[in-house]
């Protein structure tokens, strides 16, 4: 089986490869190459309308890649993080494995670890990244729920400007980013970060995926994260899906079910019931658009009942 | 006798080696008239009987009711196969076969639209069984010799492929029963096995008590 030809760059700095984007008309960024890889070489592959003409290979770019808690954030970082000034920056290089192990990241966003855990296999998770999921923004991707559901911000940089993009408006079904799910990204913009506020002790998180018996994808994907106050009841959650629709989403209507309710059994099942408000639903053969609409309020609804244990806190 | 290639005993009479027998099968320079160059043997084994290996296979499941979801809590596998030669190649046998009958109990089929284009054409649209998929699988063998046999051995290499499928299947329904389910197609998705559900708990009473 013989690639199509292909120029293949390798810039050793966001601004070289910011520069060579620029220059090259069909280029586009690899990251772990779990999805432009097949897609760009395999011939039969029919996922996206056109291959590129060149690959900038973005894996030998240092400043792409780590972890970094800011313990004084001063840029801004748009969300609603309550400005406490800290901030975890993880470098859109970084791959699953690094975020599942590394011990700054289960100390400061512990759902981030718990999620990275539930990715695929090992062999996967060494190679794909954080930031090349985000960008694919696949709509079965596993990671797009979870950088909703913890209030991360994108960070992206073109050669002349510079802007920071909350989750919630990255993946926007009008999107005409590069990848096969619509995102924000613009033609010569580079996801460089996602930073992540830290959670607090009255933060509760949790993900759950079924995983497609076929892909290997998330076939459905629910990340949870529920902020309590003093008299435990919910002040402010954020529930997004993954694999029902075009594009990860939150689930705005069973979050304002929930904000003011302490988390009874009568408060889940009413935010379980509105989950699905908003979603247009995309099945398979592995699971129709009305199983998928099954699912989604099952899913919410164990997602946020193991939150309501105090067990599982955090 | 031969040790190795060499011939045992003292004098030429007592053999040839082997060597010696391939080279003058092939390179005779004086061939007799109507003789042709080669060795050939062939030798029919005629058993007196066919050997029937046996076993039971046994699969608990869990159906989770909302969703259709079967979970196998335990899966066992007892194989006759007569005398094991290589136990570990014996359980590798059950082993592989029980994923293969995995996979055509859950997951496996081949699709194609209403146009007759084959739709589970690659590995992202067709589930094979991977790890993944598979329980701990408790496994081990009674050992009755056939008659028929040299070695009293029987085979072993299909047994898991041909039990699992309606032990894991025998199991889902046993688990359904109550609600009036009696029949399900493989492979079994959890969205016929929900569907399944709905229409045994819909169209008839539950047979046995509330689900």
């Amino acid at each position: 089986m013989t690639p199509a030809g292909l120029d293949y760059l390798q810039p050793t700095s966001i601004s070289e490869a910011l520069e060579m984007v620029s220059l090259h008309e069909d280029a586009t960024f690899l990251a772990g190459g779990h999805a432009l890889l097949p897609d760009s070489i395999l011939p039969q592959s029919h996922r996206r309308h056109t291959r590129p003409s060149t690959l900038i290979d973005l894996g030998r770019i240092a400043e792409l890649r780590g972890i970094e808690v800011l313990e004084d954030a001063g840029s801004p970082h748009g969300g609603d993080s309550g400005g406490a000034g800290r901030l975890v920056r993880i470098g859109a290089m970084t791959t699953t494995a690094e975020i599942e192990y590394s011990p700054d990241i289960a100390r400061t966003v512990p759902l981030l670890s718990k999620a990275a855990t539930a990715i695929s296999d090992p062999l996967i998770r060494n190679r794909a990244t954080l930031g090349g999921s985000l960008a694919e923004a696949d709509p079965h991707g596993d990671w797009p729920p979870v950088v909703l559901a913890t209030d991360a911000t994108m960070q992206l940089r073109s050669r002349d400007s510079e802007r920071a993009v909350p989750a919630g408006d990255f993946f926007t079904r009008d999107g005409t980013g590069p990848g096969t799910g619509p995102t924000t990204l613009r033609p010569g913009e580079l996801l460089t970060a996602v930073t992540v506020p830290p959670v607090d002790a009255r933060t509760r998180s949790t993900s759950l995926q079924r995983m497609h018996p076929a892909s290997g994808h998330a076939m459905l994907g629910v990340a949870v994260a529920v902020t309590v106050d003093a008299d435990q009841a919910c002040r402010d959650c954020r529930i997004a899906i993954t694999g029902a629709g075009a594009v990860a989403t939150r689930a705005v209507g069973a979050e304002a079910q929930l904000v003011g309710s302490r988390l009874t059994p009568a408060a889940i099942e009413g935010a379980a019931h509105a989950a699905n408000d908003g979603i247009e639903f995309i099945g398979d053969a592995f699971g129709s658009a009305a199983y998928l609409a099954d699912l989604v309020p099952i899913y919410v609804n164990r997602a946020l009942s193991q939150l309501a244990t105090p067990s599982t806190r955090r | 006798m031969f040790t190795a290639s060499k011939p045992t005993g003292s004098s030429p009479r007592d053999g040839v080696t082997w060597e010696e027998v391939a080279r003058l099968a092939h390179f005779v320079p004086d061939i007799p008239p109507g003789i042709e160059p080669g060795l050939d043997e062939r030798v029919f084994y005629d058993p007196k009987g066919l050997a029937f290996p046996f076993g039971t296979y046994i699969a608990v499941v869990d159906v989770d009711p909302a969703t259709g979801d079967i979970t196998i809590d335990r899966f066992l596998a007892v194989d006759d196969c007569g005398p094991l030669i290589n136990p570990m190649l014996a359980r590798g046998q059950v082993h592989g076969g029980i994923a293969q009958g995995l996979g055509q109990a859950l997951l496996e089929g081949a699709r194609y639209d209403d146009a007759g284009c084959l739709v589970s054409g690659n590995w992202t649209t067709y589930a094979f069984p991977r790890a993944q998929h598979l329980p701990r699988l408790e496994t081990a063998h009674t050992v009755t010799p056939s008659p028929f046999t040299p070695l009293g051995i029987k085979g072993i290499g299909e047994a898991g492929a041909i039990a699992t499928p309606p032990a894991i299947v025998n199991a889902v329904l046993d688990a359904l029963a109550p609600l009036g389910v009696t029949h399900l197609d493989m492979p079994l998705h959890p969205e016929q096995v929900l569907a399944a559900i709905r229409q045994a708990t819909t169209d008839s009473r539950p047979l046995g008590g509330t689900p």
